[in-house]
């Protein structure tokens, strides 16, 4: 029986150096660059605001997450799912990592 | 006794070569002849040999084998085919030890200081545009292959060395005015090859580094009517990270160097069908 959905901290992904491209004015997305293995990746506005988040906090409730990109997007649990899938989020649960749950998760 | 045993400092690296190919000597006579010459003192970047296969294939259907710092990194080729195994060695050294600087499979090529780079897919036409703007408008050759930039500056590095053709670009180079090709290498494991010089003046201004100012990624299609569309950075960003051999290693210092690049450049796509629609797109994009 999985755990409920609101046991799980959302933090950046241990080990990464994250770096910002700048906010270019002809592009919609952002490049996210990972200083320590040379990943990158194109974010959308959205994804953006997350990691803002989470670089300016240490974790935070997927609930909550949730609750403040409701305002942002309909779809906040996938673009936690995606972010979680590209390697920039993990879960934790009891300070063990797990993976980004989604909506397939909770109704389990 | 070798036939070749010189220091080349082949901008911004200093080479030892030596060889008792004869196809190498006549090679860098046809290639290279501009080039500074260090001196046994010098400082070597790379100290590169081909020579001979060992045992039977000295003799039967004759091998060469590059050796850097007497490490052999790759299978050996005909020996026929020695000019281009050293070309083909030299991209590799770059790729793999070029310190200190970020490079990428890209063309460079510059007027007054101002860089047009070209990353480069395979089949795009890169080295075909490329030898097309050094040797019909008047553009001076950085790089044909491999584009140094520079992260103390943001600038980009001359490499001058001879643009590498393959199959049918051989002949649409051939008709320029002022081409000056080498031996055709027929069925090579990249198909027939061919090398146009650099020409002199790009050699003798190697030490002048460019900024870019525009990314092309051009793309060659036979009747294509010619198109321009004008992307964001973002996607170049992604495009050229994909034609980039040291990003990792880079880390920081080469992120920030291209995201400045990208910064003050402006990025475009263009696909043409013939060598005068890409000049003509060419010109339009990239005003010095």
């Amino acid at each position: 029986m999985p755990r409920a959905s609101n046991a799980v901290l959302i933090v950046l992904t241990p080990g990464r150096a994250l770096r910002w491209a700048p906010r270019w004015a002809c592009s919609p997305d952002v490049v996210l660059f990972d200083a320590s293995s040379g990943d990158y990746w194109l974010l959308s506005a959205d994804g953006c605001t997350v990691i803002d988040w989470l670089q300016s906090e240490p974790g935070i409730d997927r609930e909550d997450l949730l609750v403040r990109l409701h305002n942002l997007t309909p779809e906040g649990d996938a673009l936690l799912g995606n972010l979680g899938s590209a390697g920039l989020l993990v879960g934790l649960v009891d300070g063990q990592p797990v993976r980004v749950p989604c909506a397939a998760d909770v109704l389990d | 006794m070798l036939s070749v045993d010189t220091v080349l400092h082949i901008a911004p690296f200093t080479v030892r070569l030596r060889s008792p190919s004869a196809a190498l000597h006549g090679h860098l006579d046809t290639f290279y002849a501009a080039t500074p010459r260090g001196h046994a003192g010098s400082f070597i970047d790379f100290d590169i040999q081909i020579l001979p296969a060992k045992g039977a294939r000295r003799w039967w259907r004759p091998q060469a084998r590059f050796l850097l710092d007497g490490e052999e990194p790759f299978f050996p080729l005909p020996a026929v085919e020695a000019g281009p195994l050293f070309e083909w060695g030299m991209n590799w050294c770059v790729a793999q030890r070029a310190l200190g600087l970020l490079v990428m499979h890209a063309a460079v090529v510059a007027k007054d200081g101002a860089a047009i780079m070209m990353p480069g897919f395979p089949g795009a036409g890169k080295s075909t545009l490329c030898a097309s703007l050094v040797m019909l408008d008047g553009w001076r050759l950085l790089s044909d292959e491999l584009a140094l930039l520079d992260p103390a500056d943001g600038q980009v590095r001359a490499h001058p060395r001879p643009i590498s053709l393959k199959n049918a670009s051989i002949g649409v180079v051939r008709g320029f005015a002022g081409a000056r090709l080498g031996p055709v290498y027929l069925g090579t494991r990249k198909g027939d090859i061919t090398h146009a010089a650099c020409p002199d003046e790009s050699v003798a201004r190697a030490s002048e580094p460019a900024r870019v100012r525009w990314v092309l990624f051009p793309r060659f299609e036979a009747a294509a009517a010619p198109h321009i569309e004008e992307i964001s950075r973002s996607e170049a960003f992604v495009l050229i990270s994909e034609q980039s051999f040291n990003n990792e290693r880079m880390g920081e210092a080469g992120f920030q160097a291209l995201c400045s690049l990208l910064s003050g450049a402006r990025c475009f796509e263009i696909v043409y069908g013939s060598t005068a629609d890409a000049l003509a797109l060419v010109r339009r994009a990239c005003l010095p």
